[in-house]
């Protein structure tokens, strides 16, 4: 498989990492109502491969702090936190008003736990991204943030700190934005990036893609650390996306980003047939982990959910490509030209990690749906996105364990 | 070509508060004049006039080309924000529930809404539109106004867009702007490597590896990383849900006696049918029965009368025992039955699926609504 373009010195690209995992067992009973495709069960089915893989085993998994008032303010405005904490199925009927404001209600239901659900992923999303600027060396962090299949909302529209990247159905389809020319604006110009695509997207055609454009935003933009939304609904059969993406082609995304070296953030995102997504996201556990998994599932409680063969991998469908080589050229030589405007990294250099250093790397297993359905995001009211600093606690620090000498910071975030 | 250049910079932006911006434009002639600002895109009419207080807009009639503008301007956004309102008057759970008149009032200004719409036609709005391009401009006097951030909106730099023309921006309906504006970025402010208080809880608690004492993985036998299943089993009939039962729960104990306390710590002694023993066979019963006589494609919801029929069970349990056995119970019976295809599985609504795949149409017409997905032929897929 083509190895990745970074520059620091590297073992094989399967060299085994060390992977923290964030996972909150209470997260899969949380429930969005009869008939919405958002299922937090994913995750503990996800949990449940995961264990039976033998996955586990190898990781530090970490159950993570939930996120108080006054964290979820740092991000939010402090009367949608607390319409989100007051706000309950039985009194929604009188806050009509509100809910209309902050778009809650329909797509994004109110249920029965509601913020305490919103508290345990926010907390895991802010223990990764945490840990992910321990992590990396850089004296300045710059994200870069890759979606797969919902655009962004913009809301590092107008910086030159945060690169957004994201990949995504684009027509006539919610939520509309995400057109190629949306560029960034102002000192954001050309840090963001929109790749639209249409429907039935293979695996080759989506990495003719992704690999070049995301080899020559690593290259030009030089990141301190990478998060990866890896929302499943860009996978083939999913209920709501429309993209033909097998398991394989769409870890082989993960398997290119983790391949430079930098610390890595996996964020979990949409995926409305979880069974899926579990097979997804076991399998791109054991990317990070740089294990091959066997294709003959085993069996476990969640079994009958894979059947009838009860393998990882499907097959991708026979629905066409509406992506012809001549529309994937143009949107691929677009953006490469976008990219060669942006001429060097801003300020700080990103540092090579001396080769004897050893950091512990963070995983979690969360709710954290795109941002479509996220009750943690909200485009009226975006505060202060403060990166958050700390020292690792030398008790996470286990040098014994360590396999490799590069280590990435990794979380998936379900 | 001003009124155009107008209205293309209010397709870019069309965020900007009109009452607290106005128009802009006596702002822009301002900067203009002050040949700060680079006018490639700005309007730099100093005839379209000054903007009289918003209660008064309605007194206007046509012949004003400030009132021409803002109508234009409200003919955009509001076809712009037609298929939101379509979403959210179409959704599929808007059965549940009812939109309160005053929902439908605008707000532009104070408060911090997403958006406020009303529907308008396309059509509408291209006659609204094309009345724009005719109209005649008046000359009057402009007085500067005390718009100072302004120019922070412009984007000087900004390649003007190819082939733009007013009929194009009507009808390039596929483009909808991101909003700019200290509303919809997050600040990211300068990196001061200071600490934030409290890091230390953001490690959350280890689950695993265990603390030492508590561990016994160096003792025992581990299975070897990413193995699947045997190929083959004993069974007499290999296969079968009382063979997978079998190999499920050897699986799982070997599993606990790997885990040790994480096992419990993860709830996995709550996961699978195992869940199932904390429950009668009436109680089994009664719970199926429900979900049968609310079937989705009636458009009923059994949760209403599954709580009322299971007083003394949390929701937790009931959600639990839903996803832990009733599901996949059912699945077991679709993985062997014999009629083929549609595994539409972990879907309360596989009856309504299984419909579509039938007729050979998607489930849904193409809104804005994330729900209504685009046609979805392949859904017979695993």
């Amino acid at each position: 498989m083509e190895a990745g373009g970074n520059s620091l010195p590297s073992g094989p690209d399967g060299v085994k990492r060390k992977v923290f995992y964030f996972y909150d067992p209470e997260v899969g009973n949380y429930y969005y109502g009869q008939g919405h495709p958002m299922k937090p069960h994913r995750i503990r089915m996800t949990h449940a491969l995961l264990a039976h893989y033998g996955l586990l085993q190898h990781m530090h998994v970490v159950k993570p702090a939930l996120a108080r008032d006054r964290d979820l303010c740092r991000f939010h405005a402090d009367d949608y936190v607390a319409f989100l904490r007051s706000i309950t199925p039985e009194t929604q009927q009188d806050q009509l008003r509100q809910l209309k404001r902050f778009n809650v209600g329909e797509d994004c239901p109110v249920f029965d736990g509601l913020y305490s659900f919103c508290q345990t992923y926010a907390g895991g999303s802010v223990g990764g991204a945490n840990f992910l600027k321990c992590t990396s060396l850089a004296s300045e962090i710059h994200f870069l943030d890759i979606e797969f299949c919902t655009s962004g909302d913009g809301v590092f529209y107008t910086t030159d700190r945060v690169m957004t990247v994201s990949f995504h159905k684009f027509g006539d389809y919610f939520p509309g934005t995400g057109d190629i020319r949306d560029v960034g604006y102002a000192k954001g110009k050309y840090y963001s990036l929109n790749v639209p695509l249409d429907d039935g997207i293979d695996d080759e055609s989506y990495q003719s893609l992704f690999k070049p454009i995301m080899g020559k935003v690593m290259e030009v933009f030089k990141p301190g650390a990478v998060v990866l939304q890896c929302g499943a609904d860009s996978l083939s059969g999913d209920r709501l996306g429309c993209f033909n993406l097998s398991i394989k082609g769409h870890a082989e995304c993960v398997r290119y980003m983790r391949s430079f070296n930098v610390p890595l953030l996996l964020v979990g995102g949409g995926g409305y047939t979880i069974r899926n997504v579990a097979r997804c996201w076991c399998y791109e556990t054991g990317v990070a982990l740089g294990v091959e998994l066997e294709d003959k599932m085993p069996q476990h409680e969640y079994y009958e959910y894979f059947g009838p063969d009860y393998t990882l991998h499907v097959a991708p469908s026979n629905m066409e490509n509406k992506n012809s080589r001549q529309q994937l050229d143009e949107i691929r030589a677009k953006l490469l030209d976008y990219l060669s405007k942006l001429q060097h990294a801003p300020s700080v250099q990103f540092q090579e990690r001396p080769p004897d250093t050893e950091l512990p790397e963070v995983d979690e297993d969360q709710e954290d749906e795109d941002g479509r359905w996220d009750h943690d995001s909200d485009m009226d009211g975006v505060d202060d996105c403060k990166h958050v600093s700390g020292r690792v606690k030398r008790e996470y620090l286990e040098p014994k364990d360590t396999i490799g000498r590069h280590c990435c910071a990794h979380f998936l975030t379900a | 070509m001003e009124l155009e250049d107008h209205l293309k910079e209010y397709e870019e932006y069309p965020y900007l508060d009109l009452e607290k911006n106005g128009l802009g434009l006596s702002d822009v002639r301002k900067s203009c004049n002050d040949s700060e600002v680079g006018c490639e895109e700005s309007v730099c009419d100093p005839e379209v006039g000054s903007l009289p207080e918003k209660p008064k807009w309605r007194c206007y009639g046509t012949e004003h080309l400030w009132k021409q503008v803002l109508l234009a301007r409200e003919a955009i956004f509001l076809k712009r924000n037609a298929s939101i309102s379509s979403e959210q008057s179409n959704s599929y759970w808007s059965t549940k529930q009812k939109m309160h008149p005053s929902m439908y009032d605008d707000h532009i200004g104070s408060e911090k809404l997403r958006c406020s719409v009303r529907l308008v036609s396309a059509k509408e709005s291209r006659t609204v539109s094309s009345k724009m391009s005719n109209a005649p401009r008046s000359c009057s006097e402009s007085s500067s106004s005390t718009q100072t951030d302004l120019k922070d909106h412009f984007d000087k730099e900004s390649t003007p867009l190819s082939a733009d023309s007013l009929v194009g921006w009507f009808s390039d309906s596929h483009r909808k702007r991101i909003p700019v504006g200290p509303l919809f970025q997050a600040r990211v402010p300068e990196w001061t490597g200071e600490t934030y208080e409290d890091d230390s809880r953001w490690l959350g608690s280890q689950i695993w590896p265990l603390k030492s004492g508590e561990s016994n993985k160096h003792m025992i036998e581990r299975e070897r990383i990413g193995k699947g299943r045997q190929d083959s089993c004993g069974c007499q009939y290999p296969g079968s849900v009382e063979c997978v039962r079998f190999h499920t729960a050897e699986k799982r104990m070997r599993v606990k006696l790997e885990l040790g306390l994480a096992f419990h710590r993860w709830k996995f002694d709550k996961v699978g049918e195992e869940v199932a023993l904390s429950w009668t066979k009436e109680e089994e019963k009664k719970f199926q029965t429900i979900i049968k006589s609310n079937p989705p494609s009636l458009n009923k919801c059994f949760w209403d009368e599954m709580f009322k029929a299971f007083p003394s069970k949390s929701r937790e349990d009931l959600v639990s025992y839903y996803f832990n056995v009733y599901l996949l119970q059912r699945r077991g019976c679709q993985n062997r039955s014999t009629t083929p295809s549609s595994i539409d599985s972990d879907d309360e609504e596989s009856e309504f699926v299984l419909l579509s795949n039938r007729f050979g149409h998607g489930a849904a017409t193409s809104t804005s609504s994330i729900f209504r997905s685009p046609k979805k032929p392949h859904l017979n897929s695993r």
